[in-house]
């Protein structure tokens, strides 16, 4: 069986390095000039208003697109050396993600939604079901394992949404507006998750939000503004 | 890395996309396999009637028309081809054998009755009558006075064997009877006597002479075995020989004849087949490239989390080999099922005018002489690659529409908000 064995990374260290990025298309720059460092462990907020960029940030960042200038690393490795299939591979190895809608495959029941960033890795059925079935556990949805994503309410979806991020036992996880979708109560369930086990995993978490309570959370908030990222 | 409990997931919980998929890929085998099973049949139908008699082809020359039916006649309009003519097309170098015949029309004592001249122990014509022995035994050929009666001729007439006839004023003895129907529409006859002895008698005919000139080894009828692919050029050799009165009857003489689907499937089965294809190869494309357009947002998380462009590529190739497969399958049992059904089927080839041997003025004469044959379904040789080079080529198209779109997706799609 192969397991990735990561090597021991102290505290405090950059995980997340932005350095000068911006972004064109076209005439359009949603991205202009963001500087900034992330530690390991830390978990840290990208507030700002609609259209300001927060999203094309992110997707820069988790490799998605590739930025008109400036440099970004992850976990010492700069994206700009990686092909597309580079990148995918080091989102296997470090990222997780929790998007606002969710995007669980709707042909797949909660246990093997979660299950689903490790089909392509080379392990057994039986592990990636255990390793799914624990997380399951873990969000309270065992007796949900078998239905589809359409039988279950947006809080149970972006639960198993947030499994489906930690299955791969990632150090960085990126989230993008993650109860943008849900109502105020759910919200907050599922904020506590998230960062309890950010916590407990010493996870990394990234995440764009409109949220200031959330940002109050944080160990540290970004604001994003035509483009342009400050530290508040 | 192909994932099973994916593929499953997306077969099955995806029914309306299999069922189409799938379907799609059937009929169009189904379609490919009737059209290829019945162009086949057909072919083979229409060299039925020859290979009844053992030939490829048959030669007759076209002639003036007897000024009376009084005593021997060649048949209307039918000309003699002389021995050295003859011997030119033996001489051609697609033609394997050559048997020569003489067909004439007695018209004695009030009776009219048809006559082949042929010589026993030829490869093809009535020589295959050998076979077909009901009664009695077989006539030499040198044999000068013996006859060989048609069986149903026979009955209808009283004559059996050890009965005199008397065939262009000469006296034979009926040695046995054959059953004519056996040898197909072609070449067959009332009477069947040696060549030898039917040259003998158009050669002393009067109402032969005084339209043609029949030299005493000349014959009207020739059955040619010739390789198949050559047809066209020995056809083309013998009006050479012959001159454009020539009549050579091949397998094509009789699609010629034949009307309806069966011939439009038979002229155009290739254009049917590729039209087929060539269709199904859009369709599937589209379909492909229809599924990753339907999945962008799916094929952006997998890339989110982690699958690589060859991981999805092969998921999504592995999802429409299966639909081609699983239709490739059912096509092949739609097929067999249609083509067990056409295989009942009976089909009426026409024989050509020029090749019936009855006079057209009298009794039934006019009527269009055919050949019912059933269908012969076989799954030939050309089938198995034919339908593999056509699910290789479904393949093809959807990986060429997953291909397609996949390049033109950006991972960044998963991050618009629905």
């Amino acid at each position: 069986m192969n397991k990735t064995v990561r090597q021991p990374q102290s505290k405090g260290q950059t995980i997340i390095d932005v350095r000068n990025v911006s972004k064109r298309f076209g005439e359009v720059t949603p991205v202009r000039g963001a500087n900034f460092r992330v530690r390991r462990g830390e978990f840290v907020t990208l507030l700002g208003p609609s259209g300001s960029g927060k999203s094309t940030l992110l997707g820069l960042m988790a490799g998605f697109e590739r930025p008109s200038t400036g440099s970004i690393a992850l976990n010492r490795e700069e994206l700009a050396e990686l092909d597309e299939d580079g990148l995918a591979l080091l989102r296997r190895r470090l990222v997780g993600f929790v998007f606002q809608a969710f995007h669980l495959i709707p042909t797949l029941n909660a246990l093997e939604n979660i299950a689903f960033p490790l089909y392509p890795v080379p392990m057994t059925g039986a592990e990636r079901k255990r390793r799914a079935a624990e997380l399951l556990e873990q969000m309270g949805l065992a007796d949900r394992k078998k239905h589809l994503p359409a039988h279950l309410s947006g809080g149970e979806r972006q639960r198993v949404a947030i499994a489906r991020a930690l299955v791969n036992r990632p150090e960085i996880l990126f989230c993008d507006e993650p109860t943008g979708n849900l109502d105020s109560a759910t919200g907050k369930e599922i904020l506590k998750l998230l960062t309890d086990f950010g916590k407990k995993q010493g996870v990394t978490i990234f995440m764009v939000t409109h949220d200031r309570d959330i940002a109050r959370i944080s160990d540290r908030s970004l604001y994003m503004n035509d483009g342009e990222v400050k530290e508040i | 890395m192909i994932n099973g409990q994916y593929l499953y997931s997306e077969l099955t919980n995806r029914g309306r996309r299999t069922l189409v998929n799938v379907g799609l890929v059937a009929l169009v085998t189904a379609v490919l396999v009737c059209i290829t099973l019945l162009s086949d049949a057909l072919n083979i139908a229409f060299q039925a009637p020859l290979a009844a008699i053992g030939a490829d082809m048959t030669v007759q020359k076209a002639g003036d028309v007897p000024e009376q039916m009084a005593g021997p006649v060649l048949p209307c309009s039918v000309a003699p081809i002389s021995r050295s003519q003859s011997d030119a097309i033996a001489a051609l170098p697609a033609v394997i054998s050559l048997s020569r015949a003489v067909l004439f029309w007695d018209f004695s004592r009030d009776t009219f009755r048809i006559v082949v001249g042929f010589r026993p122990g030829d490869r093809a014509g009535p020589a295959l009558l050998q076979g077909t022995m009901i009664s009695g035994k077989m006539i030499e050929p040198a044999d000068r006075q013996q006859a060989l009666a048609e069986v149903t001729w026979a009955s209808e007439t009283g004559v059996g064997p050890g009965d005199k006839v008397i065939i262009g004023g000469r006296s034979f003895t009926v040695a046995g009877l054959v059953d004519g129907s056996a040898i197909g529409r072609i070449g067959t006859a009332n009477l069947f006597i040696s060549l030898a002895a039917a040259q003998d008698i158009v050669a002393a005919a009067p109402g032969i002479s005084a339209i043609h000139q029949f030299g005493p080894r000349d014959s009207n009828l020739l059955f040619l075995q010739a390789k198949r692919d050559k047809a066209d050029e020995v056809s083309r050799r013998i009006k050479e020989i012959l001159g454009e009165k020539a009549t050579v009857s091949t397998p094509d003489s009789f699609k010629e004849l034949i009307g309806g689907l069966f011939s439009l499937t038979q002229r155009f089965s290739g254009m049917i087949s590729s039209l087929v294809v060539v269709l199904a190869l859009l369709l599937i494309g589209r379909n492909s490239a229809a599924a990753v357009g339907e999945r962008i947002t799916e094929i952006g998380t997998m890339k989110a989390v982690g699958w690589t462009g060859r991981d999805i590529i092969g998921q999504l190739l592995a999802e429409n080999l299966l639909y081609i497969g699983l239709g490739t399958l059912f096509g092949l049992g739609l097929g067999a099922l249609a083509a067990w059904t056409l295989s009942f089927v009976t089909i009426s080839i026409p024989i050509p005018w020029d090749m019936a041997p009855t006079p057209h003025f009298l009794p039934g004469g006019d009527q269009q002489l055919s050949q019912e044959i059933r269908l012969p379904i076989t799954a030939g040789r050309r089938l198995p690659f034919l339908v593999t080079g056509m699910a290789l080529l479904l393949g093809l198209a959807a990986a060429w529409g997953t291909g397609r779109l996949m390049t033109r997706l950006h991972t960044s799609e998963v991050l618009r908000h629905e």
